[in-house]
């Protein structure tokens, strides 16, 4: 979502890290007024009508938002974001302006693939020292208010009625909150556990009352498509012999995995959550994007934000992810795929075909997550049975992958297992933790 | 009545020759028609459309182009008044627009506008700084004011590519003089 608002500032003549300037209260309200926004999305090209897609239930908009004139009568007020400086207060609401393109959040995979970096607690540690004490040097200007807009957006509670508040008695804290989204939309835990005082005394709650509400098949499902797609790809150029593509599989997982998806969906189920998680990791993943202020402040400069994070952690006694590369290049393109699945954009088997289309902007994207993911995973959805008495005449198998069966023959874990064997974040920060 | 040997050998000959000739071209790839816009296939056109969708998703979540500009989809200001359709920002390729409600498509021809006549132009608050994009309308027929339109696709062509994405717009009601698409007041 920041990451949106910076393209916006970018789009009109300034600079992405501009979004990192306007003040948390500024960003506060522009968050409620997106959230309203997102009532009005429109229906994509070839697809279903996004707001039942991404919300489940569009009136869940409705429900949680302010009343319309609320945001613009005293005492509250309009966000007043200009995107011709981002220090500024227009008096009117932030974009998406009128007449223009409502704002498309992040799917919650973007969240959990940018906190499985360990960027979260990296930058917490990082807080934590610079409020602390002297140890990292002192701050510019804009570092300081980098600083200052980290900590209230991320690392407190948000304020009173606003749409970023998702911690409460019931759920006390935002982290604990996450992994319990994770959980529950794809069966995933995050590799590193929870450092001792920042809710982790509460052991793995997020799993508590879940019930039969987890997607615990996802992995299962969403590896049989990047196999699919990877067939396709190959045999893309075939003009003789034989071509094992089957873009009507292809569609068919699409379709499971878009109903599965659409199952935790339900009545709205967990778009308020889904909301918060992403705007706060893409905050974080605006950060590391480029030499922002608070990386040079830092001296952390670097040309990847892996690198970039990795540095800042090097400062404070850490070690992010050691697939933080992979994590980050896959964050944006999988959370883009997994929305375009939600919107049914694959479920017809024509359109499904797009995705191992090499010639289009789709069908490349296709082939880095798949290397991404192949990479971050180590589960290689590239390979085949070998010997010609495996090799099966058609790539479907017999049924849809199940929980807790992974196809042959990739070495699939178990789906209730972390994407990620778990990663050292946190544990050498110097602090026992 | 059967023709002539002689009429027969002489046709046959030609059909030769012409054989021979298209064998050769097609062996030297010279003068191979390119497929015009007009033959390419429904398939074609659905995957170019579901490859649209996916790109306008990646524009509109933020994402950044790697290589060229496939995040980079122009994003047309709309307003809707009675009868009339304004845009702002428009890029210079788009001739049609298409307006879809429901099942409901109409595709029209855009009209250029003068910008100092309507609409505010001078208070599109994200247009670009250095002040691109020109300015349009079209005037519909089948979709009427009081239905919603879902989507709003600009296109070079009557039959595509699509080159451009606009925002939902809500339908009017009878008593209101202008809507913009974010005016909750004018949702039906």
């Amino acid at each position: 979502m920041i990451r949106a608002l910076a393209k916006r500032f970018a789009e009109t003549g300034g600079a992405r890290e501009d979004a990192l300037l306007v003040h948390p209260a500024q960003l506060n309200l522009w968050l409620d007024e997106v959230w309203s926004s997102l009532s009005n999305l429109p229906v994509l090209p070839g697809g279903d009508e996004l707001g039942a897609a991404f919300l489940g239930d569009p009136g869940i908009v409705g429900a949680l938002a302010m009343p319309p004139p609320f945001l613009s009568a005293p005492p509250m007020a309009p966000s007043g974001i200009t995107l011709d400086d981002p220090r500024a207060w227009s008096g009117t609401p932030g974009p998406p302006h009128p007449a223009a393109v409502s704002f498309f959040p992040h799917h919650l995979m973007y969240a959990y693939l940018v906190e499985c970096t360990g960027a979260e607690v990296v930058v917490l540690e990082v807080i934590r020292r610079l409020v602390a004490g002297e140890t990292l040097g002192s701050l510019s200007p804009d570092g300081a208010r980098w600083r200052r807009t980290t900590e209230e957006l991320i690392f407190r509670d948000a304020p009173p009625f606003s749409i970023a508040s998702v911690v409460s008695e019931a759920r006390l804290f935002s982290r604990v909150s996450r992994r319990n989204a994770y959980w529950r939309m794809f069966g995933y835990d995050l590799p590193h556990p929870i450092a001792p005082g920042t809710g982790g005394s509460v052991g793995q709650d997020w799993k508590a009352h879940v019930g039969l509400g987890a997607n615990t098949d996802f992995r299962a499902k969403w590896s049989e498509l990047l196999r699919q797609v990877w067939l396709g790809l190959e045999n893309s150029a075939n003009t003789s012999g034989a071509n094992p593509t089957d873009p009507s599989y292809v569609a068919f997982l699409c379709s499971s995995i878009q109903d599965m998806l659409n199952n935790r969906r339900i009545g709205g189920n967990l778009a308020h959550e889904e909301f918060v998680h992403v705007t706060l990791m893409s905050w974080l993943h605006l950060t590391l994007e480029s030499d922002t202020p608070i990386v040079r402040d830092l001296k952390a400069e670097a040309t990847s934000p892996a690198d970039r994070l990795a540095r800042i952690a090097q400062r404070v006694g850490m070690s992010p992810a050691a697939r933080s590369r992979e994590l980050f290049r896959l964050a944006e393109p999988m959370s883009c795929l997994l929305r375009a699945i939600e919107a049914g954009l694959f479920s017809e088997p024509i359109a499904a075909s797009a995705l191992f289309d090499p010639t289009r902007p789709l069908g490349i994207e296709m082939r880095d997550i798949i290397d991404g993911w192949q990479s971050a995973t180590g589960e290689r959805v590239k390979d085949r049975p070998v010997g010609a008495a495996m090799v099966p005449l058609s790539p479907q198998p017999l049924r849809l992958p199940t929980p807790g069966t992974p196809p042959a023959p990739a070495p699939a874990a178990v789906p209730s297992t972390p994407l990620l064997a778990p990663a050292p974040v946190g544990a050498t920060n110097g602090h026992g933790r | 009545m059967a023709n002539t040997p002689s009429t027969d050998s002489k046709q046959l000959l030609e059909e030769l020759a012409t054989l021979a000739r298209a064998v050769k071209q097609l062996a030297e790839r010279v003068d191979v028609p390119v497929r015009p816009a007009a033959e390419v296939t429904e398939a074609d056109r659905i995957r170019q459309r579901v490859a649209f969708g996916y790109q306008v998703l990646g524009t509109l979540m933020g994402r950044v182009s790697s290589a060229s500009d496939e995040f980079d989809v122009r994003l047309v200001g709309v307003t809707r008044d009675y009868g009339r359709i304004d845009f702002v920002r428009l890029p210079r390729d788009a001739a049609f627009v298409e307006l879809r409600s429901g099942t409901k498509v109409e595709v029209l021809r855009i009209e250029e506008s003068d910008s100092d006549l309507r609409g505010d132009g001078s208070a599109d608050a994200e247009r670009p700084r250095n002040g691109d994009g020109r300015r349009g309308h079209v005037r519909p027929k089948d979709v009427e004011d009081t239905e919603p339109i879902g989507s709003v696709l600009f296109l070079r062509d009557r039959r595509g590519p699509l080159v451009a994405f606009g925002p939902r717009l809500l339908a009017l009601q009878p008593a209101q003089a202008s809507t913009s698409p974010l005016d909750p007041r004018s949702a039906r």
